[in-house]
Protein backbone atom coordinates (compact mmCIF):
# COMPACT_ATOMS: atom_id res chain seq x y z
CA UNK A 1 0.00 0.00 0.00
CA UNK A 2 1.48 3.16 -0.77
CA UNK A 3 1.64 6.34 1.43
CA UNK A 4 -1.64 7.95 1.98
CA UNK A 5 -2.39 11.87 1.45
CA UNK A 6 -5.05 13.63 3.88
CA UNK A 7 -7.70 15.21 2.55
CA UNK A 8 -10.24 17.50 4.20
CA UNK A 9 -13.85 17.32 3.11
CA UNK A 10 -15.82 20.35 5.18
CA UNK A 11 -13.29 20.01 7.24
CA UNK A 12 -13.40 16.77 8.04
CA UNK A 13 -9.71 14.59 7.36
CA UNK A 14 -9.81 11.60 4.82
CA UNK A 15 -7.32 9.56 4.22
CA UNK A 16 -6.55 8.44 0.67
CA UNK A 17 -4.81 6.48 -2.02
CA UNK A 18 -2.29 9.06 -4.02
CA UNK A 19 -3.54 9.37 -7.94
CA UNK A 20 -6.95 8.84 -6.48
CA UNK A 21 -9.99 11.06 -7.84
CA UNK A 22 -11.92 13.57 -5.62
CA UNK A 23 -15.08 12.12 -6.93
CA UNK A 24 -14.02 8.50 -5.17
CA UNK A 25 -13.18 10.27 -1.57
CA UNK A 26 -16.39 12.18 -1.70
CA UNK A 27 -19.16 9.00 -3.17
CA UNK A 28 -17.28 6.80 -0.27
CA UNK A 29 -17.81 9.58 2.59
CA UNK A 30 -21.13 11.14 1.48
CA UNK A 31 -22.89 9.79 -2.15
CA UNK A 32 -24.58 13.63 -2.79
CA UNK A 33 -22.06 16.31 -4.38
CA UNK A 34 -24.25 18.96 -4.83
CA UNK A 35 -27.59 20.51 -5.02
CA UNK A 36 -29.27 20.38 -8.55
CA UNK A 37 -30.19 24.63 -9.45
CA UNK A 38 -33.37 25.31 -9.31
CA UNK A 39 -35.22 22.08 -7.86
CA UNK A 40 -32.32 21.60 -4.94
CA UNK A 41 -32.26 18.10 -5.50
CA UNK A 42 -28.82 16.25 -4.24
CA UNK A 43 -27.02 15.35 -6.93
CA UNK A 44 -24.27 12.51 -7.19
CA UNK A 45 -21.36 11.10 -9.23
CA UNK A 46 -22.95 10.20 -12.57
CA UNK A 47 -20.38 10.23 -15.45
CA UNK A 48 -17.41 9.93 -13.53
CA UNK A 49 -15.48 10.94 -16.52
CA UNK A 50 -15.44 14.69 -16.91
CA UNK A 51 -18.96 15.04 -19.03
CA UNK A 52 -22.53 15.73 -16.88
CA UNK A 53 -20.58 18.26 -14.31
CA UNK A 54 -22.68 16.68 -11.68
CA UNK A 55 -19.41 16.48 -9.75
CA UNK A 56 -18.31 19.98 -9.33
CA UNK A 57 -17.07 21.24 -5.81
CA UNK A 58 -15.30 23.71 -4.59
CA UNK A 59 -11.35 22.91 -4.03
CA UNK A 60 -9.22 25.20 -2.34
CA UNK A 61 -11.54 27.63 -3.37
CA UNK A 62 -11.87 26.80 -7.12
CA UNK A 63 -14.78 25.45 -8.45
CA UNK A 64 -13.75 22.08 -10.16
CA UNK A 65 -15.10 18.57 -11.35
CA UNK A 66 -13.91 15.95 -8.68
CA UNK A 67 -14.11 13.35 -10.93
CA UNK A 68 -10.92 14.71 -12.80
CA UNK A 69 -9.14 16.15 -9.93
CA UNK A 70 -6.38 13.68 -8.32
CA UNK A 71 -6.05 14.05 -4.50
CA UNK A 72 -3.23 16.19 -3.22
CA UNK A 73 -1.52 16.17 0.28
CA UNK A 74 -3.41 19.09 2.23
CA UNK A 75 -6.05 19.64 -0.04
CA UNK A 76 -8.76 21.45 1.31
CA UNK A 77 -12.75 20.29 -0.27
CA UNK A 78 -16.30 22.00 -0.17
CA UNK A 79 -19.17 20.44 -1.11
CA UNK A 80 -22.73 22.09 -0.72
CA UNK A 81 -24.10 20.62 2.44
CA UNK B 1 -2.32 35.93 -16.21
CA UNK B 2 -0.17 34.87 -19.43
CA UNK B 3 -0.73 31.84 -22.48
CA UNK B 4 1.75 29.83 -22.82
CA UNK B 5 1.58 29.92 -27.03
CA UNK B 6 2.59 26.58 -28.62
CA UNK B 7 3.51 25.67 -32.40
CA UNK B 8 3.04 21.95 -34.02
CA UNK B 9 2.50 20.63 -37.04
CA UNK B 10 -0.54 18.03 -35.84
CA UNK B 11 -2.44 19.28 -33.04
CA UNK B 12 -3.97 15.71 -31.71
CA UNK B 13 -7.04 15.90 -29.60
CA UNK B 14 -7.82 12.86 -27.08
CA UNK B 15 -4.80 10.45 -25.42
CA UNK B 16 -6.97 7.10 -26.09
CA UNK B 17 -5.82 4.69 -28.08
CA UNK B 18 -6.94 6.56 -31.43
CA UNK B 19 -5.17 9.77 -30.47
CA UNK B 20 -1.92 7.92 -29.19
CA UNK B 21 -1.63 5.92 -32.34
CA UNK B 22 -2.51 9.24 -34.36
CA UNK B 23 0.62 11.48 -32.63
CA UNK B 24 3.24 7.94 -33.07
CA UNK B 25 2.59 8.03 -36.73
CA UNK B 26 2.51 11.54 -37.07
CA UNK B 27 6.00 12.09 -34.83
CA UNK B 28 7.11 9.02 -36.48
CA UNK B 29 6.65 10.98 -40.22
CA UNK B 30 8.65 13.74 -38.65
CA UNK B 31 5.96 15.95 -37.63
CA UNK B 32 5.96 17.88 -34.57
CA UNK B 33 3.09 16.56 -32.56
CA UNK B 34 1.19 17.89 -29.31
CA UNK B 35 -1.33 15.68 -27.75
CA UNK B 36 -4.09 17.12 -25.20
CA UNK B 37 -6.11 15.19 -22.62
CA UNK B 38 -8.26 15.95 -20.34
CA UNK B 39 -7.06 13.06 -17.64
CA UNK B 40 -4.29 13.27 -15.53
CA UNK B 41 -2.20 10.86 -17.67
CA UNK B 42 -2.83 9.72 -20.95
CA UNK B 43 -4.44 6.86 -21.64
CA UNK B 44 -8.17 8.10 -22.30
CA UNK B 45 -11.01 5.17 -20.95
CA UNK B 46 -9.22 1.96 -22.24
CA UNK B 47 -6.01 2.27 -21.28
CA UNK B 48 -6.86 3.83 -17.95
CA UNK B 49 -3.79 4.09 -15.48
CA UNK B 50 -4.27 2.20 -11.89
CA UNK B 51 -3.16 4.52 -9.10
CA UNK B 52 -0.55 2.31 -8.03
CA UNK B 53 0.98 -1.00 -10.56
CA UNK B 54 0.72 -3.58 -7.84
CA UNK B 55 -3.22 -3.52 -7.77
CA UNK B 56 -5.69 -5.59 -9.81
CA UNK B 57 -4.97 -4.10 -12.93
CA UNK B 58 -1.74 -3.21 -12.52
CA UNK B 59 -0.65 -6.32 -14.94
CA UNK B 60 -3.49 -6.58 -17.14
CA UNK B 61 -3.20 -5.87 -21.16
CA UNK B 62 -5.40 -2.82 -21.42
CA UNK B 63 -3.09 -0.86 -18.69
CA UNK B 64 -0.02 -2.22 -20.06
CA UNK B 65 -0.45 -1.68 -23.60
CA UNK B 66 -1.86 1.74 -22.91
CA UNK B 67 2.07 2.15 -20.53
CA UNK B 68 3.61 0.92 -24.09
CA UNK B 69 1.81 3.61 -26.36
CA UNK B 70 2.63 6.52 -23.91
CA UNK B 71 6.26 5.54 -23.71
CA UNK B 72 6.69 5.05 -27.58
CA UNK B 73 5.34 8.95 -27.90
CA UNK B 74 7.23 9.88 -25.67
CA UNK B 75 10.10 8.31 -26.69
CA UNK B 76 9.64 9.71 -30.21
CA UNK B 77 9.01 12.81 -28.90
CA UNK B 78 5.12 13.36 -28.63
CA UNK B 79 4.88 16.80 -26.34
CA UNK B 80 2.12 15.84 -23.91
CA UNK B 81 -0.27 18.42 -22.68
CA UNK B 82 -2.23 16.33 -19.40
CA UNK B 83 -5.34 17.67 -17.51
CA UNK B 84 -5.76 20.17 -20.49
CA UNK B 85 -8.96 21.46 -22.26
CA UNK B 86 -10.06 22.50 -25.46
CA UNK B 87 -12.51 25.53 -25.11
CA UNK B 88 -12.44 27.17 -28.79
CA UNK B 89 -10.86 26.08 -32.05
CA UNK B 90 -10.42 28.58 -34.89
CA UNK B 91 -9.73 26.48 -38.47
CA UNK B 92 -6.86 26.27 -39.98
CA UNK B 93 -5.94 25.91 -36.98
CA UNK B 94 -5.86 27.79 -33.30
CA UNK B 95 -6.91 26.45 -31.00
CA UNK B 96 -7.89 27.52 -26.73
CA UNK B 97 -7.32 25.56 -24.14
CA UNK B 98 -7.40 25.47 -20.41
CA UNK B 99 -4.39 23.26 -18.59
CA UNK B 100 -5.81 22.98 -15.13
CA UNK B 101 -6.32 26.59 -14.72
CA UNK B 102 -3.31 27.67 -17.38
CA UNK B 103 -4.59 29.71 -20.59
CA UNK B 104 -2.67 27.94 -23.56
CA UNK B 105 -3.03 28.52 -27.43
CA UNK B 106 -1.95 25.67 -29.90
CA UNK B 107 -1.15 26.93 -34.04
CA UNK B 108 -1.09 23.67 -35.98
CA UNK B 109 -1.47 22.88 -39.53
CA UNK B 110 -3.20 20.00 -39.47
CA UNK B 111 -5.53 18.38 -36.53
CA UNK B 112 -6.69 14.78 -35.76
CA UNK B 113 -9.37 14.66 -33.31
CA UNK B 114 -9.48 11.42 -31.42
CA UNK B 115 -12.11 12.92 -28.56
CA UNK B 116 -14.03 9.48 -27.93
CA UNK B 117 -16.94 8.71 -26.36
CA UNK B 118 -19.26 9.25 -23.99
CA UNK B 119 -22.48 7.20 -22.31
CA UNK B 120 -25.28 7.11 -24.22
CA UNK B 121 -27.32 7.96 -21.20
CA UNK B 122 -30.94 6.81 -21.11
CA UNK B 123 -33.15 8.83 -18.72
CA UNK B 124 -35.48 6.51 -16.10
CA UNK B 125 -37.71 6.90 -12.83
CA UNK B 126 -35.33 7.66 -10.24
CA UNK B 127 -32.21 8.55 -12.30
CA UNK B 128 -30.80 11.74 -10.88
CA UNK B 129 -31.03 10.29 -7.24
CA UNK B 130 -27.02 10.54 -5.85
CA UNK B 131 -25.81 6.63 -5.89
CA UNK B 132 -26.73 6.38 -9.86
CA UNK B 133 -24.10 6.45 -12.08
CA UNK B 134 -23.33 5.49 -15.22
CA UNK B 135 -21.13 1.82 -16.01
CA UNK B 136 -18.32 3.82 -17.40
CA UNK B 137 -18.57 5.96 -14.37
CA UNK B 138 -18.41 2.64 -11.83
CA UNK B 139 -15.57 1.38 -14.29
CA UNK B 140 -13.73 3.94 -13.82
CA UNK B 141 -13.94 4.49 -10.17
CA UNK B 142 -12.52 0.78 -9.71
CA UNK B 143 -9.78 1.59 -12.31
CA UNK B 144 -8.39 5.00 -11.35
CA UNK B 145 -9.01 5.53 -7.79
CA UNK B 146 -9.05 1.47 -6.64
CA UNK B 147 -11.89 2.64 -4.65
CA UNK B 148 -15.65 0.41 -4.74
CA UNK B 149 -18.52 2.26 -6.11
CA UNK B 150 -21.08 0.92 -3.47
CA UNK B 151 -21.78 -2.06 -1.43
CA UNK B 152 -24.68 -3.68 -2.64
CA UNK B 153 -24.38 -2.60 -6.63
CA UNK B 154 -26.62 -3.53 -9.69
CA UNK B 155 -25.23 -2.90 -13.07
CA UNK B 156 -27.96 -2.74 -15.64
CA UNK B 157 -28.34 -1.87 -19.49
CA UNK B 158 -27.23 -3.45 -22.91
CA UNK B 159 -24.71 -3.72 -24.57
CA UNK B 160 -20.40 -5.79 -24.93
CA UNK B 161 -19.22 -2.74 -22.66
CA UNK B 162 -21.60 -3.81 -20.14
CA UNK B 163 -20.05 -7.13 -19.65
CA UNK B 164 -16.28 -5.21 -19.51
CA UNK B 165 -17.90 -4.01 -16.40
CA UNK B 166 -18.57 -6.61 -14.91
CA UNK B 167 -15.34 -7.90 -15.94
CA UNK B 168 -14.22 -4.95 -14.05
CA UNK B 169 -16.03 -6.02 -10.73
CA UNK B 170 -15.08 -9.27 -10.72
CA UNK B 171 -11.42 -8.93 -11.57
CA UNK B 172 -10.83 -6.30 -8.64
CA UNK B 173 -12.40 -8.82 -6.75
CA UNK B 174 -15.72 -6.65 -6.29
CA UNK B 175 -19.43 -8.41 -6.03
CA UNK B 176 -22.41 -7.69 -7.90
CA UNK B 177 -25.57 -7.98 -6.68
CA UNK B 178 -27.47 -8.29 -10.00
CA UNK B 179 -26.50 -7.93 -13.97
CA UNK B 180 -29.24 -6.75 -15.51
CA UNK B 181 -29.27 -7.09 -19.63
CA UNK B 182 -32.23 -5.98 -22.15
CA UNK B 183 -31.10 -8.76 -24.54
CA UNK B 184 -31.50 -12.54 -24.40
CA UNK B 185 -29.09 -14.89 -25.78
CA UNK B 186 -28.65 -15.10 -28.93
CA UNK B 187 -27.21 -17.71 -31.35
CA UNK B 188 -26.05 -15.14 -33.37
CA UNK B 189 -23.55 -14.08 -31.40
CA UNK B 190 -22.50 -17.16 -31.32
CA UNK B 191 -21.89 -17.36 -35.21
CA UNK B 192 -20.44 -13.66 -34.89
CA UNK B 193 -17.91 -15.06 -32.72
CA UNK B 194 -17.27 -18.33 -34.89
CA UNK B 195 -16.89 -15.71 -37.54
CA UNK B 196 -13.90 -13.37 -35.37
CA UNK B 197 -11.52 -16.36 -33.26
CA UNK B 198 -9.69 -13.77 -32.62
CA UNK B 199 -12.30 -12.13 -30.19
CA UNK B 200 -13.29 -15.40 -28.70
CA UNK B 201 -10.98 -15.37 -26.22
CA UNK B 202 -12.13 -11.74 -24.79
CA UNK B 203 -15.66 -12.78 -24.87
CA UNK B 204 -14.47 -16.04 -22.67
CA UNK B 205 -12.29 -13.62 -20.34
CA UNK B 206 -15.27 -10.73 -19.55
CA UNK B 207 -17.31 -14.04 -18.91
CA UNK B 208 -15.22 -15.68 -16.54
CA UNK B 209 -15.05 -11.86 -14.78
CA UNK B 210 -18.81 -11.92 -14.71
CA UNK B 211 -19.12 -15.24 -13.06
CA UNK B 212 -16.35 -13.81 -10.47
CA UNK B 213 -18.52 -10.75 -9.51
CA UNK B 214 -21.16 -13.51 -8.49
CA UNK B 215 -23.92 -11.65 -10.17
CA UNK B 216 -27.44 -12.87 -10.58
CA UNK B 217 -27.80 -12.58 -14.13
CA UNK B 218 -30.86 -12.03 -15.45
CA UNK B 219 -31.22 -11.24 -18.92
CA UNK B 220 -34.01 -10.18 -21.09
CA UNK B 221 -34.89 -7.67 -18.05
CA UNK B 222 -34.56 -3.65 -17.24
CA UNK B 223 -34.46 -1.49 -13.94
CA UNK B 224 -37.06 0.55 -14.57
CA UNK B 225 -37.03 2.84 -11.25
CA UNK B 226 -34.34 3.81 -9.04
CA UNK B 227 -35.83 4.36 -5.38
CA UNK B 228 -34.71 6.21 -2.26
CA UNK B 229 -35.31 9.20 -0.01
CA UNK B 230 -32.06 11.55 -1.08
CA UNK B 231 -29.87 9.06 -2.30
CA UNK B 232 -30.62 5.31 -3.79
CA UNK B 233 -31.49 2.75 -1.46
CA UNK B 234 -33.20 -0.02 -4.05
CA UNK B 235 -34.05 -0.40 -7.13
CA UNK B 236 -36.80 -2.25 -9.41
CA UNK B 237 -36.78 -4.33 -12.12
CA UNK B 238 -39.13 -6.00 -15.07
CA UNK B 239 -38.59 -8.45 -17.62
CA UNK B 240 -39.36 -7.52 -20.94
CA UNK B 241 -42.37 -9.53 -23.45
CA UNK B 242 -41.30 -10.08 -27.00
CA UNK B 243 -41.51 -6.01 -28.47
CA UNK B 244 -39.46 -5.54 -25.45
CA UNK B 245 -41.47 -3.16 -23.45
CA UNK B 246 -41.04 -4.19 -19.94
CA UNK B 247 -43.84 -6.42 -17.99
CA UNK B 248 -44.26 -3.86 -14.94
CA UNK B 249 -47.57 -6.22 -13.74
CA UNK B 250 -44.58 -8.81 -13.42
CA UNK B 251 -41.66 -6.13 -11.74
CA UNK B 252 -39.71 -6.76 -8.33
CA UNK B 253 -38.21 -4.53 -6.01
CA UNK B 254 -34.53 -5.09 -4.52
CA UNK B 255 -34.19 -3.49 -1.34
CA UNK B 256 -31.20 -2.44 0.05
CA UNK B 257 -29.09 -1.49 -3.18
CA UNK B 258 -26.55 1.22 -2.81
CA UNK B 259 -25.42 1.71 -6.32
CA UNK B 260 -26.97 1.21 -9.76
CA UNK B 261 -24.36 1.60 -12.64
CA UNK B 262 -26.56 2.08 -16.03
CA UNK B 263 -24.92 1.90 -19.36
CA UNK B 264 -26.34 1.74 -22.92
CA UNK B 265 -23.28 1.99 -25.21
CA UNK B 266 -22.19 5.24 -26.21
CA UNK B 267 -21.97 7.92 -28.10
CA UNK B 268 -18.95 10.17 -30.45
CA UNK B 269 -18.16 13.63 -28.90
CA UNK B 270 -18.05 15.37 -31.62
CA UNK B 271 -18.15 19.38 -30.48
CA UNK B 272 -14.70 19.93 -32.01
CA UNK B 273 -15.40 18.89 -35.53
CA UNK B 274 -19.01 20.44 -35.30
CA UNK B 275 -17.75 23.30 -34.57
CA UNK B 276 -15.11 23.59 -36.82
CA UNK B 277 -18.08 22.98 -39.56
CA UNK B 278 -16.98 19.00 -40.96
CA UNK B 279 -19.95 17.10 -42.13
CA UNK B 280 -21.57 14.62 -39.93
CA UNK B 281 -24.13 11.80 -40.21
CA UNK B 282 -26.64 10.08 -38.37
CA UNK B 283 -25.46 6.26 -37.46
CA UNK B 284 -27.90 4.81 -34.78
CA UNK B 285 -25.42 1.68 -35.02
CA UNK B 286 -22.77 3.94 -35.08
CA UNK B 287 -23.65 5.62 -31.38
CA UNK B 288 -25.73 8.51 -33.05
CA UNK B 289 -24.43 11.81 -34.61
CA UNK B 290 -20.47 10.50 -36.16
CA UNK B 291 -18.09 13.12 -37.80
CA UNK B 292 -17.63 11.76 -41.53
CA UNK B 293 -14.33 10.63 -42.36
CA UNK B 294 -12.61 9.23 -46.04
CA UNK B 295 -10.38 6.61 -46.27
CA UNK B 296 -7.98 8.86 -45.38
CA UNK B 297 -9.77 9.73 -42.13
CA UNK B 298 -10.30 13.16 -43.65
CA UNK B 299 -13.38 15.24 -42.73
CA UNK B 300 -14.96 17.71 -45.13
CA UNK B 301 -12.14 20.21 -43.74
CA UNK B 302 -8.97 20.41 -45.59
CA UNK B 303 -6.17 19.80 -42.84
CA UNK B 304 -8.90 18.13 -40.17
CA UNK B 305 -8.87 14.70 -39.71
CA UNK B 306 -10.94 12.44 -36.94
CA UNK B 307 -10.52 8.86 -35.85
CA UNK B 308 -11.80 6.00 -33.26
CA UNK B 309 -14.94 6.55 -31.43
CA UNK B 310 -15.59 10.07 -32.38
CA UNK B 311 -16.25 8.98 -36.27
CA UNK B 312 -18.09 5.95 -35.01
CA UNK B 313 -18.29 3.90 -31.41
CA UNK B 314 -16.57 0.39 -32.34
CA UNK B 315 -14.21 0.05 -29.41
CA UNK B 316 -10.25 0.47 -29.39
CA UNK B 317 -9.05 -1.85 -31.94
CA UNK B 318 -10.62 0.08 -34.77
CA UNK B 319 -9.45 3.01 -32.90
CA UNK B 320 -6.05 2.37 -33.23
CA UNK B 321 -6.36 1.57 -36.52
CA UNK B 322 -8.20 4.60 -37.84
CA UNK B 323 -5.75 6.75 -35.15
CA UNK B 324 -2.41 5.69 -37.23
CA UNK B 325 -4.06 6.24 -40.15
CA UNK B 326 -5.20 9.23 -39.45
CA UNK B 327 -1.70 10.34 -37.85
CA UNK B 328 0.09 9.47 -41.19
CA UNK B 329 -2.01 11.39 -43.67
CA UNK B 330 -2.18 14.69 -41.17
CA UNK B 331 1.52 14.35 -41.46
CA UNK B 332 1.58 14.07 -45.06
CA UNK B 333 -0.96 17.31 -45.24
CA UNK B 334 1.61 19.10 -43.39
CA UNK B 335 4.39 18.40 -46.29
CA UNK B 336 6.16 15.42 -44.60
CA UNK B 337 6.68 12.57 -45.87
CA UNK B 338 3.60 10.74 -44.22
CA UNK B 339 1.97 8.23 -46.15
CA UNK B 340 3.90 5.12 -46.53
CA UNK B 341 3.13 1.47 -47.86
CA UNK B 342 1.25 0.59 -44.73
CA UNK B 343 -1.84 2.69 -45.59
CA UNK B 344 -3.37 -0.61 -47.52
CA UNK B 345 -2.77 -2.94 -45.05
CA UNK B 346 -4.01 -0.75 -42.29
CA UNK B 347 -7.18 0.07 -44.32
CA UNK B 348 -8.12 -3.36 -44.53
CA UNK B 349 -7.35 -4.10 -40.96
CA UNK B 350 -10.48 -1.21 -40.32
CA UNK B 351 -12.97 -2.95 -42.13
CA UNK B 352 -12.67 -5.88 -40.60
CA UNK B 353 -12.57 -4.26 -37.06
CA UNK B 354 -15.65 -2.01 -38.37
CA UNK B 355 -17.42 -5.06 -39.39
CA UNK B 356 -16.89 -6.68 -35.92
CA UNK B 357 -17.88 -3.55 -34.49
CA UNK B 358 -21.43 -3.26 -36.53
CA UNK B 359 -21.90 -7.26 -35.74
CA UNK B 360 -21.63 -6.61 -31.80
CA UNK B 361 -24.31 -3.43 -32.96
CA UNK B 362 -26.41 -5.19 -34.37
CA UNK B 363 -26.69 -7.70 -31.33
CA UNK B 364 -27.38 -5.36 -28.97
CA UNK B 365 -30.02 -2.03 -30.85
CA UNK B 366 -30.07 1.10 -29.15
CA UNK B 367 -33.26 1.25 -27.23
CA UNK B 368 -34.44 4.40 -27.88
CA UNK B 369 -37.73 3.35 -26.96
CA UNK B 370 -37.13 3.57 -23.25
CA UNK B 371 -38.05 7.37 -23.68
CA UNK B 372 -41.38 6.83 -23.91
CA UNK B 373 -41.69 5.21 -20.51
CA UNK B 374 -40.40 8.55 -19.03
CA UNK B 375 -43.56 10.46 -16.85
CA UNK B 376 -44.22 13.60 -17.02
CA UNK B 377 -42.79 14.94 -13.80
CA UNK B 378 -39.19 12.94 -14.42
CA UNK B 379 -36.29 15.40 -14.72
CA UNK B 380 -34.80 14.71 -18.94
CA UNK B 381 -32.02 17.81 -18.58
CA UNK B 382 -29.75 17.20 -15.50
CA UNK B 383 -28.03 21.01 -15.27
CA UNK B 384 -30.47 22.93 -15.44
CA UNK B 385 -33.81 20.76 -13.93
CA UNK B 386 -35.79 20.66 -17.04
CA UNK B 387 -38.84 18.01 -16.51
CA UNK B 388 -40.56 16.13 -19.80
CA UNK B 389 -43.49 18.04 -19.06
CA UNK B 390 -41.40 21.38 -19.98
CA UNK B 391 -40.47 19.50 -23.25
CA UNK B 392 -43.72 18.54 -23.83
CA UNK B 393 -45.09 22.54 -23.08
CA UNK B 394 -42.32 23.59 -25.68
CA UNK B 395 -43.40 21.04 -28.30
CA UNK B 396 -46.96 21.60 -28.15
CA UNK B 397 -45.75 25.97 -28.19
CA UNK B 398 -44.12 24.69 -31.96
CA UNK B 399 -40.54 23.55 -30.87
CA UNK B 400 -39.45 21.51 -33.36
CA UNK B 401 -35.56 20.20 -33.38
CA UNK B 402 -33.16 20.15 -30.43
CA UNK B 403 -32.22 24.01 -30.61
CA UNK B 404 -35.81 25.10 -30.06
CA UNK B 405 -36.06 22.61 -27.34
CA UNK B 406 -32.95 24.23 -25.86
CA UNK B 407 -34.31 27.85 -26.39
CA UNK B 408 -37.65 27.00 -25.29
CA UNK B 409 -36.98 25.32 -21.94
CA UNK B 410 -32.65 25.43 -21.39
CA UNK B 411 -32.41 22.23 -21.58
CA UNK B 412 -28.91 21.40 -23.42
CA UNK B 413 -28.14 24.93 -21.88
CA UNK B 414 -26.11 24.12 -18.69
CA UNK B 415 -22.48 23.24 -18.12
CA UNK B 416 -23.01 19.89 -19.95
CA UNK B 417 -23.95 21.52 -22.81
CA UNK B 418 -26.24 18.71 -23.71
CA UNK B 419 -23.75 15.80 -23.83
CA UNK B 420 -25.72 13.95 -21.47
CA UNK B 421 -29.50 14.88 -22.34
CA UNK B 422 -28.84 14.90 -25.96
CA UNK B 423 -29.91 11.51 -27.24
CA UNK B 424 -32.79 11.72 -25.03
CA UNK B 425 -34.25 14.81 -26.02
CA UNK B 426 -33.43 13.98 -29.59
CA UNK B 427 -34.99 10.21 -29.28
CA UNK B 428 -38.24 12.29 -27.88
CA UNK B 429 -38.51 15.14 -30.36
CA UNK B 430 -38.60 12.50 -32.94
CA UNK B 431 -41.22 9.65 -31.27
CA UNK B 432 -43.69 12.76 -30.86
CA UNK B 433 -43.11 14.63 -34.01
CA UNK B 434 -43.09 11.20 -35.87
CA UNK B 435 -39.99 12.35 -37.53
CA UNK B 436 -36.80 10.24 -37.73
CA UNK B 437 -33.97 10.86 -35.28
CA UNK B 438 -31.64 12.95 -37.36
CA UNK B 439 -34.03 15.09 -37.90
CA UNK B 440 -34.55 16.80 -34.86
CA UNK B 441 -30.71 17.73 -35.27
CA UNK B 442 -27.78 18.10 -32.50
CA UNK B 443 -27.02 20.95 -30.15
CA UNK B 444 -24.38 23.09 -32.02
CA UNK B 445 -21.43 24.65 -30.38
CA UNK B 446 -21.03 27.04 -28.70
CA UNK B 447 -17.79 29.14 -27.31
CA UNK B 448 -16.82 28.18 -24.78
CA UNK B 449 -16.98 24.14 -25.36
CA UNK B 450 -16.38 23.65 -21.60
CA UNK B 451 -17.20 25.50 -18.62
CA UNK B 452 -13.30 27.84 -18.70
CA UNK B 453 -12.36 30.72 -16.04
CA UNK B 454 -12.54 34.16 -18.05
CA UNK B 455 -9.04 35.02 -16.63
CA UNK B 456 -7.90 31.89 -18.69
CA UNK B 457 -10.11 32.44 -21.88
CA UNK B 458 -9.06 35.64 -22.48
CA UNK B 459 -5.44 34.88 -22.26
CA UNK B 460 -5.40 32.48 -24.28
CA UNK B 461 -7.77 33.97 -26.79
CA UNK B 462 -5.58 37.02 -26.50
CA UNK B 463 -3.12 35.35 -28.40
CA UNK B 464 -5.26 34.59 -31.38
CA UNK B 465 -4.15 37.20 -33.91
CA UNK B 466 -0.57 36.07 -32.71
CA UNK B 467 -1.34 32.92 -33.84
CA UNK B 468 -2.40 33.46 -36.74
CA UNK B 469 0.72 35.42 -38.07
CA UNK B 470 2.42 32.75 -36.81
Amino acid sequence: MNARVTVRINGEAFAAEPGASVASLVHAARRSFRQSPRLKEPRGLFCGMGVCFECLVSVDGQPVRACITPVREGMSVEVQP
Amino acid sequence: MTAVALHCDVLVLGAGPAGMAAAAAARESGAEVVCVDLFASPGGQYHMQPPSASGAFGATSQVVEGRAAERRCRELGVRFLERTEVFWAEPGFATFANQAGSPVAIRSDAMVVASGAMERAVPFKGWTLPGVMTAGGAQRLIKASNAAPGRNVVLAGSGPFLLAVANTFGTAGLKLDFYVEMQRPRLSALSLLARNPGRLAEAAKLMRGLRRSGARVLPGHQVVEALGDGRLEAVRIAPLDASGRPRMHDSFTVENIDVLCVGYGFRPVIDVTSLLHAAHHFDDALGGWVCSVDEAQATTVPGLFAAGEATGIGGAVPARLSGRLAGLHAAAFTGRRGVQGEVASLRGQLRGARNFAAGLARLFPFPGHLIEQLGEDETICRCEDVKVSDISAAISDGAADAFGVKMWTRAGMGPCQGRICGTALSEMLARRLGQPVSDTGYNRPHMPLRPVPLAVADAALGLMSELEEG
